[in-house]
């Protein structure tokens, strides 16, 4: 049997169970409505790369193994959290706000996330915190891996980046795999 | 003809440019409009033309139309062209799109996004992409105005050191 998962009833808000099959109509036990569940930013595995570089791999024919990278090295199999969602609704506030601008560069890691620039002094507010950050700063989403890397609490990375020359998959990061190597 | 284009930029060789004083506006999804037909034919010549217009496609326009201000750059290089004040300099930008470089007959200036660029007489004028901008924040409009040295490489806009970012060697 599939396993539930919870949904809300987009009319009422009440909490509802689903099958997870799109296409099939879902009635709602408490208002009666009836709805087609759509494929939520949390399902999108794209939802957080560049499309230049999705493009590239398309041209050299191997989007196949990007998306298997995002889908097991980045996600874990999983979906895309809370917070990260709450990471591109703030930096679209921020970008809307005039305080950061999506720059010609996307990071080197997949899900090869676009990378901005603040262009004045301002805070980033995720997660019930304000992490500030200076004008000229950069600024990226953090995948778990980057997170583990760098002791993050949050999936945003702050910093004066480097130029990169190679392109890499999450999984070819240096601490996907660990060890004892003693 | 194109190698002495590529290599000496002298106007004494037959040239073409990526926009003439009765060019007809410039259309944001033409991919081609800022790139000097003489690279494009190179490009042609060396099997390497899908490789320059995706390039182009997704690196330089980011998989969007060109941007406002940079229309408006080729708007006014066809108003210089057309008052002389510019002319081919015979060579093109050595990174994709490969944009025609011209030179200053006269001083004078390009108005962009309500800033006005002034440049001498023997300036050379080219077109830069976003990328460039990103990384040289001196440059506030898609133009560099500099006297331009000939170099003998050339580079996809995708192969930049700005391409892409990371935290370097602790990645």
């Amino acid at each position: 049997m599939a396993q539930l998962e919870k949904i809300q009833c987009p009319s009422c808000g009440a909490p509802l169970e689903w099958d997870g099959r799109y296409g099939q109509s879902v009635t709602c036990s408490y208002c009666g409505s009836v709805f087609l569940p759509a494929a939520s930013a949390a399902d999108d595995v794209w939802l957080m790369t560049d499309p230049v570089a999705r493009a590239r791999y398309e041209f050299n024919n191997t989007l196949d193994k990007l998306e298997h990278d995002i889908r097991f090295e980045v996600l874990r199999g999983g979906k895309w959290s809370a917070q990260d969602r709450t990471y591109l609704e703030e930096i679209a506030r921020l970008e809307k706000a005039g305080l950061v601008r999506r720059l010609a560069s996307f990071w080197a890691i997949s899900p090869h996330p676009p990378v901005y620039r603040a262009l004045a002094d301002g805070e980033f507010h995720i997660g019930g915190q304000k992490l500030p950050f200076r004008k000229g700063q950069e600024i990226v989403w953090a995948c778990p891996m980057t997170r583990d890397r760098f002791d993050l609490p949050l999936p945003v990375l702050i910093a004066d980046f480097q130029g990169a020359r190679v392109q890499k998959l999450c999984g070819e990061m240096v601490n996907a795999m660990q060890g004892r190597m003693s | 003809m194109n190698i002495f284009k590529r290599f000496f930029g002298t106007p004494q060789y037959i040239s073409q440019t990526d926009t003439t004083g009765d060019s007809p506006n410039p259309d944001p999804n033409d991919v081609w409009a800022f790139t000097d037909p003489d690279a494009r034919d190179t490009y042609e010549q060396k099997g390497q033309l899908r490789e320059l217009e995706q390039d182009i496609r997704f690196e330089v326009m980011r998989g969007e139309p060109w941007q406002p201000e940079e229309l408006e750059y080729k708007q006014e290089i066809r108003r210089l062209l057309r008052e002389e004040t510019i002319r081919d300099k015979g060579t093109y930008w050595y990174t994709s799109p490969f944009p025609t470089v011209y030179r200053a007959a006269k001083n004078g200036s390009l108005t962009i996004g309500g800033q006005t660029i002034s440049f001498k007489r023997g300036d050379d004028i080219v077109f830069q992409c976003r990328m460039t901008r990103d990384m040289k924040p001196e440059l506030t409009a898609p133009v560099l105005v500099d006297r331009l040295q000939p170099t003998n490489k050339s580079q996809f806009c995708g192969n930049m050191g700005g391409a892409m970012k990371g935290m370097g060697g602790k990645m």
